[in-house]
């Protein structure tokens, strides 16, 4: 996949996983591999954007006597969520049609 | 490598960021790898899997600098200045118009307003020969298509001095090339996968013009050895003179 198209995935997979409750890195990466490919580095920039985009909050909980870095999803990144899915149909048409049109 | 030593390598390569935004890096991997090793991982396995501290930085920098300025505002016409001489200027764009244009003196720039999807990075590199490379890509591209069509007004001009005499490499998928007026330049290689490239006086010893489905239009232009691919206009009227122009894959009607 293009990478700037996989961070765009990237970005509401995230986002999709967070809507069910916060989660922390670690998790994240775990949650979301089975799914697409992703590593604690490439985790990383897309949080960032996200929390820069208000799509995302951050708190701190202690665990284990050390501070763990939770993220919570914003309205904004509600929209996002939203957004992608009404333009999933107009997608799975244009596939449709290209995948028609490639036989 | 061990824990310590590689959130301090990564510190180390993270310096051109501020304080702040550095301190964000190493407790995210900080917490990556204690979260790690409490689920039973091997903490060398985990960090080796991260990737190298140079690499991981590298990411994070070019992120930084794109987000830095995807945040002016778009009102406003925004110019991008090569800070040191320029050797070789990469452009590389998408769905996007791009316009050369000479200027009697000054530095290499990019003026550009960014749309919304819009994600710009720009960086100067290499020694001796130093390139400056301006990258535009669009966010989302594929969710977000139908921008494609009212993007005509806008475009990426680049302004070249004309002191200016070395390589020039501009790519742009989808949107027309325009150049005039540009001298001595050494090489110049011009791409556009759907656009038309229109060339006018235009003096170079190197040209390598492609557009797969665009039409080429080019008036005076002077090379030693220049080559133009496209599968449907190719048009050079009035006082051409390309010694070695060669005709590759053309099926329209070609004057010389």
């Amino acid at each position: 996949m293009d990478t700037q198209r996989k961070k765009g995935v990237l970005e509401i997979c995230v986002l999709a996983l967070l809507q069910r409750e916060p989660s922390y890195g670690y998790r994240i990466v775990r949650d979301i591999s089975p799914y697409i490919e992703v590593s604690e580095s490439t985790l990383y920039p897309i949080l960032r954007r996200l929390e820069a985009g208000d799509c995302v909050s951050t708190f701190s909980q202690e665990h284990n006597g050390r501070l763990r870095k939770y993220y919570r999803i914003e309205p904004q990144g509600k929209e996002k969520v939203r957004q992608f899915l009404s333009e999933a149909e107009e997608m799975r048409r244009i596939y449709q049609f290209v995948e028609e049109e490639s036989k | 490598m061990n824990q310590e030593e590689f959130l301090q390598q990564l510190a180390r390569e993270l310096a051109p960021l501020n304080e702040e935004e550095r301190g964000r890096v190493i407790d995210y991997y900080r917490e990556m790898i204690c979260d790690g090793i409490e689920n039973g991982e091997d903490e060398q396995k985990m960090i080796e899997s991260f990737g190298k501290p140079y690499d991981i930085a590298a990411q994070i920098l070019a992120e930084s600098r794109s987000t830095v300025q995807a945040a002016i505002p778009s009102e406003e016409e925004n110019t991008y200045t090569a800070k040191n001489p320029v050797q070789s200027i990469i452009i590389d764009a998408r769905q996007i118009a791009l316009e050369i244009r000479p200027v009697p003196s000054g530095p290499v720039q990019v003026h550009f307003m960014p749309a919304e999807n819009d994600r710009v990075s720009i960086s100067e590199q290499g020694y001796p020969v130093r390139f400056f490379t301006f990258r535009q890509t669009v966010l989302y591209a594929i969710f977000h298509w139908h921008i494609f069509f009212s993007r005509e007004q806008h475009k990426i001009v680049l302004d070249i001095p004309e002191s200016f005499h070395g390589a020039l490499s501009a790519s742009t998928s989808n949107a027309r090339i325009g150049a005039s007026g540009l001298g001595k330049l050494s090489h110049v290689r011009l791409e556009s996968s759907n656009g038309q490239i229109s060339l006018s006086n235009f003096e170079c010893g190197t040209l390598n013009a492609k557009t797969s489905n665009g039409a080429v239009i080019i008036h005076n232009l002077y090379g030693s050895n220049c080559t133009v691919q496209t599968s449907r206009i190719l048009h050079i009227p009035g006082r051409a003179n390309p010694p070695h122009l060669q005709q590759r894959n053309v099926r329209a009607k070609c004057k010389l």
